[in-house]
């Protein structure tokens, strides 16, 4: 079966993209495809580069960021969630000549278009609020 | 497979209207996940529906061993799998 997830909640202040992340191991251990993992709002600083996590805590930008190359898994930062919040890529970096670019490789910046998409090929999709 | 929904609660039901509003609504076939903070319900079963928690969200929590026996605890994979099931997903948040 073909999952797609979307995923809301901060990182920091919500369980949604931890959540989101074994629910996601948890498919592909069934034997599942994960086509796409849209993150929204404020769930999009999951592939902030800059983030920096206490050792003895689980880095979830890496962890997703791994999980993904690992799986081959379509990761979407929603483009105008992730400009509001400072993570933009090389292209957007210079689009509005900011200082540099922080988005994790793995991570694409793109429009809800993408989640549309997921929705119409997917045969389910789950959604991680908060 | 079945059309009935499988609702996924993921607020405490003291701080958010979450699940009152996901029971406004759920039919009589629908199964409830609690999971996230929403695993605070389970200490009572908040309705007659087939109602599921996830574990590691409860002993997170400190509540395990205190959940309504007639709540069923699952796993992530258990979650998968009840997805798997059901046609449809609705979360609540």
């Amino acid at each position: 079966m073909k999952y797609s997830l979307l995923v809301l909640g901060s990182p920091q202040s919500t369980p949604a993209v931890r959540s989101a992340l074994r629910f996601a191991e948890a498919a592909v251990a069934s034997g599942h495809e994960l086509f796409r993992v849209f993150f929204f709002h404020d769930a999009v600083t999951t592939g902030n580069g800059y983030t920096v996590t206490p050792q003895d805590q689980e880095s979830l930008p890496q962890a997703w960021q791994t999980f993904g190359q690992a799986h081959n898994v379509d990761m979407v930062l929603c483009i105008s969630s992730a400009l509001r919040r400072g993570v933009v890529n090389t292209r957007e970096s210079d689009r509005y000549k900011l200082q540099g670019a922080n988005a994790l490789e793995g991570f694409d910046l793109s429009g809800l278009g993408q989640w549309v998409e997921a929705m119409l090929v997917s045969d389910r999709i789950v959604t991680f609020g908060g | 497979m079945t059309d009935a929904i499988l609702h996924l609660v993921q607020q405490s039901p003291t701080a958010s209207s979450a699940l009152r509003d996901c029971l406004a609504v759920a039919g009589p076939a629908d199964s409830i996940v609690l999971m996230h903070d929403g695993v605070y319900a389970a200490m009572e079963k908040p309705s007659a529906h087939t109602c599921y928690a996830l574990q590691s969200d409860l002993e997170e929590r400190g509540l395990q061993g205190r959940t309504d026996p007639a709540v069923t605890l699952i796993d992530y994979s258990g979650l998968v799998e009840l997805c798997d099931q059901h046609r449809h997903n609705l979360s609540w948040f």
